[in-house]
């Protein structure tokens, strides 16, 4: 039962050298544009801005315990590129967090959204060798989020949406998002997701078990609405990034798949759920290099995708020399998890 | 070589027949659904229990057991428990319970084993009644839910019953009970695919964050279905302990927790037994078969066999060996 640590890995010598740009597949930013639009009109719109003892935005809804705290090294991009440099990072694939934009009636949704995906290929275009977007909509508002989705896939770095995993309590198979991924299948736009605000959050109140268990768990129940809702059979092409490594979601499959084969709630699938494992991409966010190790094995490297939750408490701060630390893996398969895998989904050319 | 299942339900007729005259006005309402089960109802709960015959009837069950090869089992209750209950009809179904699963093992001393029911939702008579049914024949675990009455298990009042199950050396078997997040879970049997292993995750970081395994040090536990989200998530819960204020009392990472606990073999893939098994030790890993849901395993000495690389030694250890070890057979 060894249990490996990552700290012996950050005494690392020399690192090694990589043929493929080291690409960060989960890292999180909010854009000063974003926070503008929220200092000037969260109040209006039933939330609201402050700011912390060092002077950090903190945004607030009335019935969610949870804040949004956006300190400057998860605002200004000339901070972000020294803390790449740092923690060998080469490129980011940017997303927001929490609180996203699904609180907001949808025509301010609409407008963070807008905002979100202006100030995002804005970044691209400073760096494009440093930074990748991806696109937030109000998807609460299908009707406002498909022209978005069509407006924000035009602009310049703009590789993939990104999701919540589950929209204001609505799982993700409900009938009214599948315009929005008929329009990312269209496009070839992979969707990045991420939880928000888990259920069950009645039973998750001490030892931040809300972000320990309740955030992948999120990962766990949208892998299955997907899945067992119809949504991956529905759009063959599709493409689905499950956050912190997939959650629970690939060690139930076996439960899964016994359920398909028993219990009437499941008699319309035709493949069992462990046939859509490989829909998936998982990023590296386990914080265990034998686990890490273990879905490796189970789902196949040309599957897993470097993540670090930048810039979090709970982030990887030295997501490559965790995955230097996971057992037995070849300089070719460390590259594929790195960065060879990333440069596919998200279309990103080598320099 | 015993094989030993320490996952299977079972519900006395003495206990169904005492739900049906005492149950509905304590809030239960009774029925009987279209096979001619007796079910039962809980205000609030949206999951129907029916209690089916091969589920009831003890000969049934023994034949069962000797299809499945199965040598012995421990018997418990499953939902709807007995925390839904009044405290004193709690006590009522529970002693029920307990004097049902005594007197079976007394009818098969070498198949069936006890594990004891408490009401938790009032410790002072679980306590009562623990130092009553830890004397009854054959009882060799006490039983409960992963939260009682929406608290988790670390709740203070519980400990008083940890701490005399310490003092007996009675075990825990753990069992999930109307499962967390249940508005997200309506569809495609979510509920049950995703809620009751998520509960273990729950109950494991709520006995290691709140303190329960420290204070009892020679308390063991098992998770049910494999240990659930458990063992997976344990790099992001040693990842909480080193950053979070939350967590600034732990003394050690969660990981140091893994082999308090024992896992049965619930978990329908025997790849991820195969990594379960390394990650925590073949000695921590317990034959279960969840007899007799549709969830369930058949044969579950025999299913082990498809676990890659199991040696003879694992083989002992899982069917057998351990489970001894844990009931103190």
């Amino acid at each position: 039962m060894p249990i490996h640590h990552n700290k012996t890995s950050r005494q690392r010598k020399s690192p090694a050298r990589y043929s493929v740009p080291i690409i960060d597949t989960h890292a999180h930013w909010y854009p000063q544009q974003f926070i503008d639009v929220l200092d000037s009109e969260a109040a209006d719109n039933g939330a609201t801005m402050s700011r912390n003892a060092k002077g950090a935005p903190v945004f607030k809804l009335p019935h969610i315990e949870q804040r949004s705290v956006m300190p400057p090294l998860m605002v200004d991009l000339d901070l972000m590129r020294r803390e790449m440099d740092k923690r060998r990072v080469d490129m980011m694939v940017l997303s927001l967090t929490n609180p996203m934009v699904y609180w907001a009636p949808p025509a301010f949704a609409l407008r963070l959204s807008q905002t979100w995906n202006d100030a995002s290929t804005a970044a691209y275009t400073a760096f494009p060798d440093r930074f990748i977007g991806t696109i937030m909509l109000p998807m609460h508002a299908p009707e406002l989020a498909v022209p978005e989705l069509e407006r924000a896939a035009k602009l310049p770095g703009m590789r993939a949406v990104y999701m919540a995993e589950a929209i204001n309590g609505v799982n993700l198979h409900d009938k009214s998002f599948w315009p929005v991924y008929a329009k990312c299948e269209a496009l070839g736009l992979p969707i990045l997701l991420h939880p928000l605000y888990p259920c069950g959050i009645e039973l998750m109140g001490e030892f931040f078990m809300r972000n320990l268990l309740g955030n992948p768990y999120e990962a766990g129940i949208a892998a299955c609405s997907l899945v067992l809702g119809g949504v991956m059979d529905a759009f063959p092409k599709l493409k689905v990034m499950l956050p912190h490594a997939g959650g629970p979601f690939p060690w139930l499959i076996g439960r899964i798949d016994y359920g398909i084969k028993v219990r009437a709630e499941l008699q319309h699938m035709k493949k069992p759920a462990s046939k859509y494992l490989r829909r998936f991409y998982y990023d590296t966010v386990t914080h265990q290099p034998q686990i890490l190790r273990y879905l490796i094995d189970f789902i196949g490297e040309d599957r897993m995708m470097l993540g670090s939750d930048y810039n979090q408490d709970m982030c990887d701060l030295h997501p490559v020399d965790f995955l230097e630390s996971v057992p037995r893996l070849t300089k070719k398969q460390r590259e594929i998890i790195l960065g060879v895998n990333a440069m596919k989904l998200l279309k990103i050319r080598r320099k | 070589m015993p094989a030993i299942d320490t996952h299977a339900h079972w519900f006395p007729p003495e206990w169904i027949a005492l739900l049906h005259a005492e149950g509905p006005a304590n809030g239960a309402a009774m029925g009987v659904n279209a096979k001619g089960h007796e079910t039962i109802q809980l205000p609030g709960v949206p999951l129907v229990s029916s209690f089916p015959t091969d589920m009831v009837d003890l000969d049934i069950m023994v034949r069962n057991m000797n299809e499945w090869h199965v040598d012995m089992r421990a018997l418990s209750l499953t939902n709807p428990m007995v925390y839904w209950a009044t405290p004193a009809f709690g006590l009522k179904l529970s002693q029920a319970f307990n004097n049902a699963v005594a007197a079976a093992h007394t009818a098969y001393p070498d198949r069936i084993l006890g594990t004891i029911m408490l009401p938790l939702q009032a410790p002072d008579l679980a306590v009562q009644e623990l130092n009553r049914a830890a004397k009854l024949p054959g009882m060799r675990a006490v039983y409960m839910a992963m939260h009682v009455s929406g608290n988790n298990i670390d709740h203070k009042p519980l400990w008083p019953v940890y701490a005399r199950c310490e003092e007996l050396g009675l075990p825990l078997c753990l069992h999930p009970v109307n499962p967390l997040g249940i508005e997200r879970m309506r569809d495609y049997h979510m509920r049950n695919l995703c809620g009751n292993p998520t509960e273990a995750g729950i109950a494991a970081a709520s006995l290691i964050f709140g303190g329960v395994l420290d204070a009892f040090p020679t308390l063991d536990v098992l998770l049910p279905h494999a240990g659930g989200t458990f063992p997976w998530l344990i790099g992001r819960y040693d990842r909480g302990v080193e950053v979070r204020k939350e967590l600034k009392h732990m003394k050690q990472p969660a990981s140091a927790y893994l082999r308090r606990f024992y896992y049965d073999t619930i978990s329908h893939h025997p790849g991820i037994m195969r990594y379960l098994i390394d990650l925590v030790g073949a000695d921590r890993v317990v034959l279960g078969s969840d007899y007799n849901f549709d969830v369930g395993y058949e044969r579950p000495s025999e299913w082990i066999e498809q676990i890659p690389g199991l040696t003879a030694h694992e083989r002992t250890l899982i069917c057998s060996e351990n489970a001894q070890r844990f009931l103190k057979l």
